[in-house]
């Protein structure tokens, strides 16, 4: 890629800036329904300091949920993968966690685990929690056959053949289950900030309450980085663990 | 060395598998096993391997599970591994430390020609390369019994050929005893010293024939007259059964 493609992506968006400052100060679009692009820009600045504070607690736990998804996850997943038995007993609960509505469950979580913290880290673990379950299973059961054979003819015992033939098989499908979590991680911490009052979604919610629609924007644009850099991380990981397929042949 | 008797397996759902079996096989031998597809070679090679049970009848080996190789159609190699990864890997499984299985390796890597691509991936290696691969993993434990289950399918004639007469070679001198199911007629008798021709579903054997070909296999006895007679008979054999 040159550096013209490279900077292809930025094109739309600074389009869409300069026609939302036009349309903003030309006065055809409201600004208690759009703020102009340069009044979010300026409120990022003037209140740097309280959007940094809230842009780190949700990193915090939406980082503490994501990380409690990827370890009880592919705990779970290997669990349910070790046996079709098991599977039967317990997937359906394990897909309560992709149906469950976070918005209606999250004033439970905060009955039972009050306003803070743990709260918020609850419901971005709630949120994120299944698709690493979901590829970490998939991704287990789906060794190739042949390979399997071989190992019970070279007597591999169970644990052998999960560490060096089933789980290296699944790396690539459990780090995609990691990265879509990354994502919902970010948006599971900001529900429960809506209701818990800290972060960037207590932020969304304190600024709505007060008609500031620029800090509004603002809090959600730094909530829609924040998922974005989630994402990239984990991406940044993969070619890491598992080596490229698409290699030329000697 | 491997005595079946009334040995046989049937899958209900294909109508394929194995029909009672009795067979004696000596060690030092090359046993062709010859047949249309689901006529139970495969299934046969299972069944002393014991990564089957048997439907019927029983099978003994002489040799233990240890001294014992199983060649697949695909190389079965582990992507995220190296080639000499892959090939040390049974030792590796037995609990050899890691240096001293290098140093087994790499004479088999040597003489299949892959010392070269030691640090590679699969994923980079050509289809000849990852099957010698797959050949040198099997041949590191110096198994007294190796099973191969249409080795060579997904190769090219040329690397069919150049690959049939190193293992003949590795064969001479290993002394070990080698089962190979086959689609191939030329190649399989080409190779063996003694050939089984399966018909039917469940298959039964219906030739079993020590060839007299001799210990050496230069590519030139495939124009042998006598070796051609073989391979029309087999032909003939095979003719008309089900595809």
């Amino acid at each position: 890629m040159n550096p013209v493609q490279r900077l292809a992506p930025l094109i739309p968006l600074v389009g869409v800036t300069l026609i939302g400052e036009i349309a903003s100060r030309s006065g055809w679009l409201p600004p208690y329904l759009f703020p102009s692009p340069s009044s979010v820009l300026s409120t990022l600045v003037e209140d740097a300091s309280m959007y940094r504070k809230a842009f780190f607690e949700t990193v915090l736990a939406a980082g503490a949920g994501l990380f409690l998804s990827m370890a009880l996850g592919l705990l779970a997943g290997l669990v349910l993968a070790a046996s079709a038995r098991i599977r039967r007993m317990f997937y359906p609960y394990a897909i309560f966690f992709q149906t469950v509505p976070i918005i209606a469950i999250a004033p439970l979580l905060v009955i039972w685990l009050g306003y803070g913290m743990p709260t918020v880290i609850a419901s971005a673990f709630i949120v994120s929690v299944f698709p690493v379950i979901a590829n970490s299973v998939q991704g287990l059961t789906s060794t190739d056959p042949v390979s399997l054979q071989l190992f019970r003819m070279l007597d591999a015992t169970p644990a052998q053949t999960l560490f060096r033939l089933r789980f290296p098989a699944a790396i690539p499908q459990i780090l995609g289950g990691f990265r879509i979590a990354a994502g919902l991680s970010v948006i599971g911490a900001i529900v429960g900030e809506f209701i818990s009052g800290s972060g960037l979604g207590g932020l969304v919610d304190a600024s709505r309450n007060q008609q500031r629609v620029d800090r509004v924007f603002a809090s959600v644009l730094l909530a829609a980085l924040l998922g974005i850099l989630f994402f990239y991380f984990l991406s940044l990981v993969h070619p890491l663990v598992s080596r490229n397929e698409k290699t030329p042949e000697v | 060395m491997i005595l079946a008797r009334g040995l046989g397996k049937r899958y209900e759902s294909t109508g394929g598998g194995l029909a009672p079996l009795d067979l004696e096989v000596n060690r030092g031998q090359w046993l062709t096993l010859l047949g249309p597809s689901g006529c139970g070679k495969s299934t046969f090679l299972k069944l002393v391997a014991g990564l089957e049970a048997p439907g019927e009848g029983s099978v003994e080996t002489s040799v233990s599970r240890a001294k014992m190789s199983f060649v697949f159609q695909e190389p079965a190699l582990l992507s995220w591994s190296t080639v000499e990864e892959n090939v040390i890997l049974p030792l590796r499984l037995r609990g050899m430390d890691r240096k001293k299985a290098f140093e087994k390796a790499i004479p088999w890597m040597e003489k299949l020609g892959i010392l070269h691509f030691r640090t590679s991936h699969p994923s980079q290696l050509s289809g000849g390369l990852k099957m010698r691969v797959s050949l040198a993993r099997a041949l590191v434990t110096d198994p007294e019994l190796l099973l191969l289950d249409e080795p060579f399918a997904a190769l090219d004639e040329p690397v069919r050929i150049e690959l049939g007469l190193e293992l003949r070679d590795l064969f001479l001198n290993m002394k070990s005893t080698i089962l190979m199911v086959t689609h191939s007629i030329t190649e399989g008798l080409w190779l063996g010293d003694r050939v089984l021709v399966f018909q039917g579903r469940p298959g039964k054997v219906i030739l079993d024939e020590d060839l007299g070909l001799g210990a050496e296999r230069p590519l030139s006895l495939r124009g042998d007259a006598r070796f051609l007679s073989r391979v029309e008979q087999c032909f003939d054999l095979l003719k008309g059964g089900p595809a």
